[in-house]
């Protein structure tokens, strides 16, 4: 007995001990990268680096200006798509597809971004590249967080002191259930990063980030908050670098032709890639023998551009087919190109903006009646209806409002612009909705609901 | 050839009695299938006289003086008969008596994890099924036969699609995204079991169990609690089915035994939709029409769009003549009678130091969709061999070709079609002889698609026993299980539409499959009465998926596909000629386990039995922080009867109380979901860009289940009633979520443990023969299980976090896996017509919003089981199933378009009770062609108004079978022949509205599997059949 133990021990032994297991279970998935071979040297560092840049041209592909466009009032009501009508008509609910494929998108370039800034030590990189690229990170970061907490949160003002809910502020690659940060704490993290990456980010950076491309989102922010003496005075920092300058023509979008670009979306037309995809599948009409465009200019705004004899963006930007018949479009023209370079930051948009600004203030009018009068030498084809040198403020004013409006059509400004004006008091409605019902804003998609986030206020705005 | 020597030796006997004058009594002795049983004790009562049968079952008493005799017959399984037979004067009695088994199983083998155990030792709860349970009627897969048979075991059938596969589950589901089904281990392999190797196609899942032959199983396990399944470690815990396939070992020693059996028989739809004919669709489509034109002039606001003016625009761009001269009832056009064929021919023999079995088998199984069919070619060689005293060789192996002639069926076409967009109004051909293509024409799509997919399939396994002594054995098993998929797919030019000739696709796939297992079991006697077995073992198992790509070396591409093909691949071989196969070029997968196991059974005086088990597990598929797990379970058993107070009671025959606890795990997920991968695809502005695939997640680990288990097994009255009571609670931490991370964390889904399930019941089974005599047996089995279940926690994630597939089944705490999670309709307005909503507060609303979804329905029944009766008079039996389901429903997702806006699809008679003018009290709302009009601005919506009660009670399957009289066989060398008729699915009780009540659809994903029985989406209904068999042995 002592001894079938002892052999049964041996056995039990050489059955249990001596196998090389760590390898036998490390099975390598094939087609892809671990994270030893994707990350080896400093290129493989900038490749994430463009990966974050490439998430966010995508975002800007005309997708999230849609939303923008579609909730203000220049648009009708797009003409197939249900998603897309739902944000028109103001009651997008949990399951709207095409809303939560820009959020998610938006988060992923924050996840990379994030990713980046933890990770940037796996190699050893110069300290000045090292610091560029951490700031990039940080201001498309810091611009996602603006994009998304305009659209999911009521706008800044909405409540004096901006505790009302805005988006979840995300700086680490961390999983982690979460509540919203209120607007106010969204605001000041996106100028936080924004004002402290602006002063280390270089004058020029190729297509890439640089420090006039974080004054103008900046400028932007500002305005969004109605803070103008900060619009205008971000704006003019980059108006005045001199290192833009303003186009002639009215081929904004057309890639490679665009001189006023800060910041924006490239094509790369030699291997095929479009960054304007989606205002093309939106838009473009010139294409097809039966212009179809998902999207059509509302009747009204047209004809408050046409009713200028001498806007010259009536016909350039707008054409109307099959007109009289039953089947009559108002088109959009801006995006009939094959590829489309997207500006997100542009010369045009920061002279509105230092225009208006200047006008709320009553400082320096001049400088803005000057800003007006160039965007109107070009839309216009000349002098005849540029503001007198002694135009009043409120001229001022008006005018840049309205050129703010035909000059950003369908590039994701108006629904913004009239929040921020319900924000001034200056308007109550849009479309006949209030400016801050709930519909106003997008809704969340359905997995953001946990323990702890809380979803925006249903009902649209009946 | 066995009978032929019984014929001969009763002749040989009787010539000789008949020759001594004297009177005899000699006969032969046979089990209820009329086999022989040798070593029965023959007793003549009231005498000393015994005798026992030999090898042939052949008795005999002579010298006997004339009279009556009273004659008791005892075998050990069998119950023991007492018969009189008188003996006249100068004469041989003839006395065949059949025995009829015991149903005390005292000293039945079961079958457990890496080895057996007698049934009366078993501390866990183990279901056994035998060969005869599995083949006692046609299935499209085996499994489908184990339904209403185990307690426990809920198997829900698969559709009437050839070969498809049903979903099992072992007491209720304790998954949400791994695997839910139980582990199937085929005689030793833990088989590739993959129901998603080619996704979801023509509204079908791959049912990787349908090349098992029934006919080959010998037996079936099915372990249900920890200590029987944490001998399975990581991947025991939604069960685990042990399959062993038939051996030449149980014959009796040397002879030849042949075994023949066919089955011929039909197929037809167990119901046909009830859509609309072209009169009814124009009538209810105008309604729609002028209702909406109508509407908008008083209430604009509820359209979304303006209804178009003037007459109807139909589907198709038909005008309403052009409809009228149309009525194509499609459901009858794609539907047929299957003829169904199985043939079976097996071979074996018991010999002196070796054995073997070699079965073929030859089925050809059409379903009632036309054009479908599924045939099976295979071969099985089982043998053993004494290499010398102490050491046995086995082998197992199979080859077999599954050939699926497959079709589009659901939402794919077929009869899916016929009760969706395939409109009465459309005809089949144009006047001028060419299909119609104008609308949904699915005969077009049946006739000129050519889909075929052809699996080969082989298990195999070499295993070595070395008995070192007779307490000491070790036993070295090497298993390799290989799996190659071909699906072709040809589409001429008119499918496809283009310039070219036509497409011929072809996918390859391979699994490769291999184990290798090592154990040593050593029984010793510690003390008198003190009997412990040892058993330990290790293992490891390697599993590699590769997908086959065909390298085309003309322009360096992969393709899988020939644009310009003449027909399919497996019609036109030359179409290869072009091109090289590369199994290694995509990306494949693979996974590893390691293990170590150990269990030890300890029983005092066979009456307290204990056991205690240890599995440790490692796998590839765990994060590395969590690589290695532990599955202990502790069993313990007392068998009352055997106690003084209790030992040869009248009434109670048999008690054994038995208890266990232990931890088993479930690790069924894809590959490497817990390291972090990168991918390079893209760029922009020319520059290179590189991102994370997968996030890392390096604790990842299995599911763990804590199971407890206690349970009561009795017989009563000499085991005429015998049966079990179980109770178990099975509480699952760390299960395994595919979840859909908050949008914010910048991915898309992710694994991590994150969910608690709790699955609670109680089993009860009961078989007894209420009536037994000589002639006529009656015998009952009834089983019956309840499950709780509920998910206990998600993590404090959404609802919506993990979903089942298209089908809105979602996770909601403190609701079962698979909830209903929808909307609350609450009835039609009677002066508007308008549907009318619940919100969350209970509120009517017109309004449709996701955001009023709710909990209101599980697609898991409370209660399962099965009664089969089974009668035998003399030579005949009958016996019927019923299977039943209580407490569950169905989500008919299929209805909400043909009940709800009325659009291009057709509708359902049910329709015409719908609201036509105020004060209308309907079921259905007005009919509009504006979702508007319904509250929504999708015309789809998801409500409780297409959620029903799915009880049913169904007659599963109804066999009257004859054996032929063994007089009548002897003659012809013939040991038995059985003949008997087959009907299943004959009808089922239920209120359910639609097809069947019991469905399992094609799924997307293993958590769609999980979440989503029992919803069904145009999913063809289960098959009815009629067969006749026969069943030979000689």
């Amino acid at each position: 007995m002592k001894k079938q133990i002892a052999k049964l021990t041996v056995i039990g032994a050489l059955l249990l001990g001596g196998t090389g297991c760590s390898d036998f279970l490390d099975v390598k998935p094939e087609g892809v990268l671990l994270e030893g071979e994707a990350i080896q040297t400093q290129q493989d560092i900038e490749n994430v680096l463009n990966s974050v840049y490439d998430v966010v041209a995508n975002v800007y592909n005309g997708r999230i200006q849609a939303f923008g466009s579609l909730l203000g009032d220049n648009l009708n009501r797009p003409r197939s798509s249900t998603f897309m009508q739902e944000i028109y008509g103001r009651q997008t609910n949990i399951f709207n597809s095409d809303v939560s494929a820009v959020y998610l998108d938006a988060y992923r370039a924050v996840y990379r971004a994030n990713w980046l800034i933890e990770n940037i030590d796996l190699i050893d990189i110069p300290a000045n590249r090292r610091q560029e690229i951490l700031d990039e990170a940080r201001f498309l970061r810091a611009l996602m967080h603006f994009e998304l907490v305009r659209y999911f949160g009521q706008p800044y003002g909405q409540t004096s002191d901006n505790s009302h809910l805005g988006i979840v502020i995300k700086t680490s690659t961390v999983r982690e259930l979460v509540p919203r940060n209120t607007v106010a704490q969204v605001y000041d993290f996106v100028i936080d990063e924004l004002t402290t990456v602006a002063q280390r980010l270089p004058e020029t950076n190729g297509i890439f980030a640089t420090k006039y491309a974080a004054y103008g989102v900046l400028a932007d922010v500002h305005m969004q908050m109605n803070s103008f003496t900060s619009a205008a005075a971000y704006a003019d920092s980059v108006i005045e670098s001199g290192s833009y300058t303003m186009m002639t023509d009215f081929n904004r979008y057309e890639a490679e032709m665009n001189t006023e670009i800060v910041f924006g979306g490239f094509s790369f037309a030699s291997i095929n890639d479009n960054r304007g995809g989606s205002f093309n599948g939106f838009y473009r009409w010139d294409n097809q023998p039966n212009p179809n465009p998902e999207f059509t200019m509302d009747r009204n705004f047209y004809n408050l551009v046409a009713s200028n004899p001498d806007d010259l963006r009536d016909s350039l930007w707008m054409a109307v087919v099959n007109e009289g018949s039953p089947n009559e479009l108002i088109v959009q023209s801006k995006f009939n190109y094959d590829f489309i370079d997207v500006p997100i930051v542009h010369l045009t948009k920061l002279k509105l903006i230092r225009a208006e600004a200047l006008a709320m203030t009553g400082n320096n009018l001049s400088t803005a009646i000057q800003d007006i009068n160039d965007i109107r030498e070009r839309a216009y084809g000349g002098s005849t209806q540029n503001l007198d040198a002694a135009a009043a403020a409120t001229e001022v004013l008006e005018a840049a409002r309205y050129e703010r409006r035909v000059e950003l059509m369908c590039e994701g400004d108006r629904g913004h612009e009239l929040k921020r004006l319900g924000v001034l008091g200056e308007i109550n409605t849009i479309r006949g909705a209030d400016w801050d019902c709930p519909g106003q804003v997008l809704q969340f998609p359905a997995v953001e609901r946990s323990s702890v986030f809380v979803l925006n206020q249903e009902g649209g705005c009946q | 050839m066995k009978k032929l020597y019984t014929a001969l030796t009763a002749l040989l006997f009787s010539v000789l009695t008949t020759q001594l004058s004297a009177q005899s009594i000699m006969g032969v002795v046979t089990d209820e299938y009329n086999e022989p049983i040798p070593g029965v004790g023959v007793i003549i009562q009231g005498g000393n006289n015994a005798t026992t049968t030999n090898f042939d079952g052949v008795y005999t008493f002579s010298n006997l003086s004339a009279g009556t005799y009273s004659i008791s017959f005892e075998m050990l399984g069998y119950e023991e008969k007492v018969v009189a037979v008188d003996v006249t004067a100068g004469n041989t009695a003839t006395l065949n008596v059949q025995l009829n088994p015991s149903l005390n199983q005292l000293d039945e083998i079961v079958i457990v994890g890496y080895g057996v155990q007698r049934r009366e030792d078993v501390t866990g709860s183990i279901v056994s099924l035998d060969s005869r349970d599995l083949t006692d009627m046609p299935t499209p897969s085996f499994e489908t036969a184990i339904q209403g048979k185990a307690p426990g075991v809920q198997v829900v059938t698969g559709s009437g699609i050839a070969g498809s596969g049903s979903v099992v589950r072992v007491r209720g589901i304790a998954s949400i995204s791994a695997g839910g089904d139980p582990l199937y281990v085929v005689d030793g392999i833990p088989i590739t079991q993959d129901y998603f190797l080619r996704g979801n196609s023509g509204a079908m899942n791959n049912n990787p169990l349908a090349s098992l032959n029934p006919e080959d199983i010998e037996s079936v396990e099915i372990l249900k609690d920890a200590s029987a399944t944490a001998i399975y470690g990581s991947r025991g815990s939604n069960g685990v089915i042990l399959i062993t396939t038939k051996r030449g070992n149980t014959g009796r020693a040397g002879e030849m035994k042949f075994e023949f059996s066919t089955r011929v028989g039909i197929s037809e739809p167990t119901a046909m939709p009830n859509m609309l004919n072209t009169e009814q669709y124009l009538q209810l489509y105008e309604e729609a029409w002028y209702n909406d034109q109508a509407l908008y002039l008083t209430n604009p606001e509820l359209f979304s769009a303006a209804p178009p003016s003037g007459e109807p625009i139909l589907p198709g761009g038909l005008s309403m003549e052009e409809a009228r001269q149309n009525n194509t009832n499609w459901a009858d056009e794609l539907t047929r009678i299957g003829i169904k064929q199985q043939y079976d021919f097996a071979l074996g023999q018991n010999g002196q130091g070796y054995n073997y079995r070699v079965g073929l088998t030859y089925d050809d199984q059409q379903s009632y969709l036309t054009q479908n069919n599924y045939q099976r070619l295979g071969v099985r060689f089982n043998g053993d061999i004494n290499i010398t005293e102490n050491l046995v060789f086995g082998i197992t192996t199979s080859l077999f070709q599954g050939l699926n002639n497959r079709v589009d069926e659901g939402w794919s076409g077929g009869l899916g079609a016929a009760m969706g967009t395939a409109l009465p109004i459309y005809p089949i051909y144009n006047d001028d002889g060419t299909y119609f293509s104008g609308g949904n024409n699915p005969i077009r799509l049946r006739e000129l698609k050519d889909w075929q997919q052809r699996e080969l399939r082989s298990i195999n396994s070499a295993m070595l026993t070395y008995n070192a002594t007779d307490n000491l054995i070790f036993r070295a098993t090497g298993s390799y299980d290989f799996m190659q998929l071909v699906e072709d797919i040809y589409e001429p030019q008119e499918l496809i539409g283009s310039t070219h000739a036509g497409v011929a696709k072809r996918f390859p796939l391979q699994v490769r499959n291999w184990n290798a297992n090592a154990t040593a079991t050593y029984l010793f006697e510690a003390a008198e009465g003190h009997d412990f077995t040892v058993l330990v073992g290790t293992e490891f198992q390697e599993r590699r998926q590769v997908n086959g790509n065909y390298f085309n070396p003309v322009d360096s591409s992969y393709t899988n596909e020939v644009i310009d093909a003449q027909g399919p691949f497996f019609n036109n071989p030359e179409l290869l000629n072009q091109l090289e196969l590369d199994y290694t070029n995509q990306p494949g997968s693979g996974n590893t386990f390691a293990s170590f196991f150990g269990r030890v059974n300890y029983s005092i005086h066979d009456k307290y039995l204990f056991q205690a088990v240890v599995r440790t597990d490692a796998s590839s598929n765990f994060g590395p922080e969590n690589r290695w797990g532990v599955f202990p379970s502790l069993g313990t058993g007392w068998i009352m009867s055997k106690e003084p107070f209790l030992y040869d009671n009248d009434v109670v025959s048999f008690l054994k109380l038995k208890a266990s606890i232990g931890v088993s795990g479930n690790a069924a997920i894809p590959d490497n979901q817990w390291r972090a991968t990168y991918g390079q695809n893209g760029s922009y502005y020319g520059q290179p860009i590189t991102y994370q695939l997968i996030r890392e997640n390096p604790t990842l680990k299995w599911e763990e289940s804590t199971i407890f288990d206690a349970a009561l097994e009795y017989g009563f009255l000499d085991d005429r009633i015998t049966g079990e009571i179980a109770y178990y609670y099975k509480y699952t931490r760390d299960a395994l979520l595919s979840v859909s991370l908050p949008r914010y964390q910048g991915f898309d889904n992710f694994w991590d443990n994150l969910g608690e399930i709790l699955n609670t019941g109680v089993e009860f089974s009961i078989t007894a023969r209420p009536i037994v005599t000589n002639n006529f047996t009656w015998k009952v089995d009834f089983n019956a299980a309840y499950n709780y279940n509920e998910i206990a926690s998600i993590g404090g994630y959404s609802e919506d976090a993990v979903s089942g597939g298209t089908n809105d089944t979602r996770v909601v705490v403190g609701q079962p896996v698979g909830t209903n999670f929808l909307v609350k309709f609450s009835h039609v307005d009677p002066a508007t017509g308008r549907p009318v909503y619940l919100d969350l507060n209970g509120e009517e609303t017109y309004t449709w919003t996701p955001d009023n979804r709710q909990a209101v329905g599980k697609v898991l029944p409370d209660a399962i089981g099965g009664i089969t009766n089974t009668f035998n008079y003399k030579n005949w039996d009958l016996s019927f199933l019923f299977v039943y389901s209580i407490g569950g429903q169905v989500y008919d997702s299929s209805s909400k378009r043909q009940l709800g806006v009325v659009s291009d699809w057709n509708m359902r008679t049910e329709l015409f009770d719908r609201w036509r003018e105020p004060g209308d009290e309907a079921t259905f709302p007005r009919l509009t062609r504006d979702p508007g009009v319904y509250g929504s601005n999708t015309p789809w919506i998801n409500t409780d108004m297409w959620l029903h009660d799915a009880d049913y009670l169904r007659l599963r399957n109804f066999t009257v079978g004859y054996n032929l009289p063994k007089s009548s066989l002897e003659g012809i060398g013939i040991d038995r022949m059985r003949v008997s008729f087959i009907a299943t699915n004959l009808f089922v009780i239920t209120n359910y509205p639609g097809l069947d009540p019991e469905i399992a659809r094609d799924f997307e994903n293993a958590t769609d599997r999980n979440m989503s029985v029992n919803i069904t989406y145009l999913t063809p209904p289960q098959e009815r059949t009629f067969s006749l068999a026969l069943n030979v042995n000689f």
